[in-house]
């Protein structure tokens, strides 16, 4: 039997699961949550590898096509009168809209018809405006080109359900963000921007957020995130310190709210916001584990809560933002406890060590806050690492061996530390290292009967 | 979403995807068809960044506009500068304030960084000049001939009606670049 066949049989099998689930949990055989994590398990049965194909090739088709017009357009033929060009800028227009009507009414239950006509459109919405700021030779920047295009290709996504244009629409209020760079005042623009696209992800994970679209959705989101936050918050995280602040308080966010609603993923691929978040936490705590970013800092806030104020007032909005970040993290760091996962927990509390160390290091004290973060990553990967050994999962074992490595490589170079004082801890970490095998060796040994 | 919904949402979409085009063309046909004609004087580019393939980089000579009196106007805050046609024949701006002036012609543009007192440089749109691919190279050589210090008789000449400004053609020599584009190729 060939490969293909035998998964032609195995989506048979699961389309048959999905049929018998809801008489299972009727007559009580099964309860709802095992019914769930049973079509968790084995994922949608129309998502069938020939449909995928089918979708990806008709994406890949209408990109090329679509790529391949802008190109056509951009020679910029001389003897096209203006009357021309005008034509020519709607043709395409219009047949991708044609296509998209097409998709829309007649192959509605058809994903390749959406995504590939839904990948087209846009691309036909750019040529269109490509070509007009050519015949009239519209000057300028980038940036007001991108926005017009994402916000005109960002409704394709909605009434096509289709998932290339909000990845267009995502990359494009980015680029358009990082274009404004010298205005931060319009580069908040991006918040409100990236806030149109959060409904299509609600509307694609509320039935299961497990299916490949809102999952890449994620993927993309997370990757923007951090640079849609460089551009537009440039003016807080500049003051002092706060970028620590902000930046720890949205990888922790990412972090948590992927474990919340993403918890049940059986695969890397499915963790987007888990997998990015974590490792912007160790990316940042790693950072931050040099005193050299501390010193910096000292008497940073010695102004207080009036120059605060003061400061908030001047960036109202950006402020606010953070604000609403905060808020988000912290609830979600609260509602981690319900769960009993320390090492969840413990994670998604980077922010607040990040907090201490800022406080510590404004009252004078680098020196300690380097060493809150280090103990911080120390505690991090151990349990990690322990946590790995008693769920038997070799993965988690090799992040908290990774995340302790990393802290000992940045120690051993860290030229800020005597030698003496960095063999002393070596020393004590190498000691302590031991001790821990050896309690776990024992209890090991003492589990088997 | 009902079919009905459906449709009309579709509708307002393409209408709008439509109307986004359609009002470009628009607009920079009114300012060509009823605007009034300006000749800029064109500078030297910094060749690093002229050649971009197809299209002739510029830059205008004279793109610095005197403050009105008590205005401030800070980097990117929109200005609107009067042009005065010099006697030579070309175009330079006059005042610059925050409001439209009603009695002359005015371009509307976003302030660049001040330089010298009382006087604020302007961000204009004017930048580009598409070519054909093919013409693009020969069109710049002739662009830069023409630009050289000294021997400087580059011109732009822009249509400019309520603020907007849309560059009607480029000459290098006293021609259009049309023709010098295609002069040079066999």
């Amino acid at each position: 039997m060939s490969r293909a066949e035998k998964d032609m049989r195995e989506q048979r099998h699961i389309a048959w699961l999905h049929e018998q689930l809801p008489g299972l949990v009727g007559d009580g055989t099964l309860t709802a949550e095992a019914a769930q994590s049973l079509r968790r398990r084995y994922g949608e049965a129309d998502a069938s590898r020939g449909l995928q194909a089918a979708t990806l090739f008709g994406v890949l088709g209408a990109v090329l096509v679509g790529g391949g017009i802008i190109l056509l357009l951009a020679h910029n033929w001389d003897n096209f009168s203006r009357t021309t060009r005008a034509a020519l800028s709607f043709a395409p227009l219009v047949l991708a809209q044609a296509l998209a009507a097409r998709a829309l009414w007649r192959h509605t239950e058809s994903a390749a018809w959406r995504e590939s006509a839904g990948a087209f459109l846009p691309l036909a919405v750019g040529a269109s405006i490509a070509l007009i700021a050519q015949t009239y030779n519209i000057g300028g920047d980038l940036s007001d080109f991108l926005l017009t295009w994402s916000l005109l290709a960002l409704p394709v996504a909605y009434l096509l359900r289709a998932t290339i244009p909000v990845i267009l629409y995502l990359v494009g209020i980015t680029a358009w963000a990082g274009a404004q760079w010298t205005e931060s005042a319009e580069a908040l623009g991006f918040w409100p921007l990236l806030a149109l696209a959060l409904p299509w992800w609600r509307l694609e994970a509320k039935a299961n957020p497990y299916r490949p679209r809102p999952i890449l959705f994620a993927w993309i989101f997370a990757l923007v995130l951090p640079i849609g936050v460089g551009a537009s918050l440039r003016d807080v995280l500049e003051y002092h310190g706060t970028w620590m602040l902000v930046c720890s308080v949205i990888a922790g966010a990412l972090f948590l709210a992927g474990r919340r609603f993403w918890g049940e993923a059986t695969s890397r691929a499915q963790k987007p916001l888990q997998t990015l978040g974590a490792l912007g936490l160790v990316g940042l705590g790693l950072a931050f584990s040099f005193e050299e970013l501390w010193r910096d800092q000292i008497g940073a806030w010695r102004g207080g809560a009036r120059v605060f104020a003061d400061e908030a007032l001047s960036h109202p909005l950006a402020w606010a933002i953070v604000a609403l970040w905060l808020a988000a993290w912290l609830g979600l760091w609260l509602d981690s406890f319900r769960f009993k996962d320390a090492a969840r927990t413990f994670l998604g509390a980077m922010p607040l060590f990040a907090a201490a160390g800022l406080a510590l290091a404004s009252f004078g004290h680098p020196g300690a806050a380097m060493l809150l973060l280090n103990l911080y990553l120390f505690a991090l990967g151990v349990g990690t690492l322990v946590a790995g050994v008693r769920a038997q999962s070799l993965a988690t074992v090799n992040g908290g061996m990774l995340i302790l490595a990393a802290v000992i490589l940045c120690r051993f170079f860290d030229a800020d530390l005597g030698f003496v004082a960095r063999g002393v801890a070596f020393i004590v970490l190498g000691a302590s290292f031991l001790a821990v095998n050896v309690v776990l060796m024992r209890k090991k040994r003492g589990a088997k009967p | 979403m009902t079919s009905r919904t459906r449709l009309w949402l579709f509708a307002v979409m393409a209408l709008v995807q439509l109307a986004a085009p359609a009002g470009m063309i628009f607009s920079h046909e009114r300012t060509l068809a009823k605007g009034q004609a300006f000749k800029f004087r064109t500078a030297p580019v910094d060749p690093y960044d002229a050649f971009r393939g197809r299209y002739v980089a510029l830059r205008l000579e004279n793109s610095e506009a005197t403050l009105a009196e008590g205005v401030e106007a800070s980097r990117g805050q929109t200005v609107y500068a009067t042009i005065d046609a010099g006697d030579d024949g070309f175009a330079r701006f006059g005042v610059a304030s925050l409001a439209p002036p009603q009695d002359k012609p005015y371009l509307k543009a976003k302030a660049g960084y001040a330089s010298g007192k009382g006087a604020v440089g302007l961000q204009l749109p004017f930048d580009r000049f598409y070519m054909e691919e093919s013409k693009a190279p020969a069109a710049e050589a002739a662009y830069w001939a023409h630009n050289k210090r000294g021997a400087q008789d580059a011109y732009v000449v822009v249509r400019v009606l309520d603020g907007a400004g849309v560059i009607e053609d480029l000459y290098v020599g006293g021609k259009s670049i049309q023709g010098v584009g295609s002069e040079t190729k066999p």
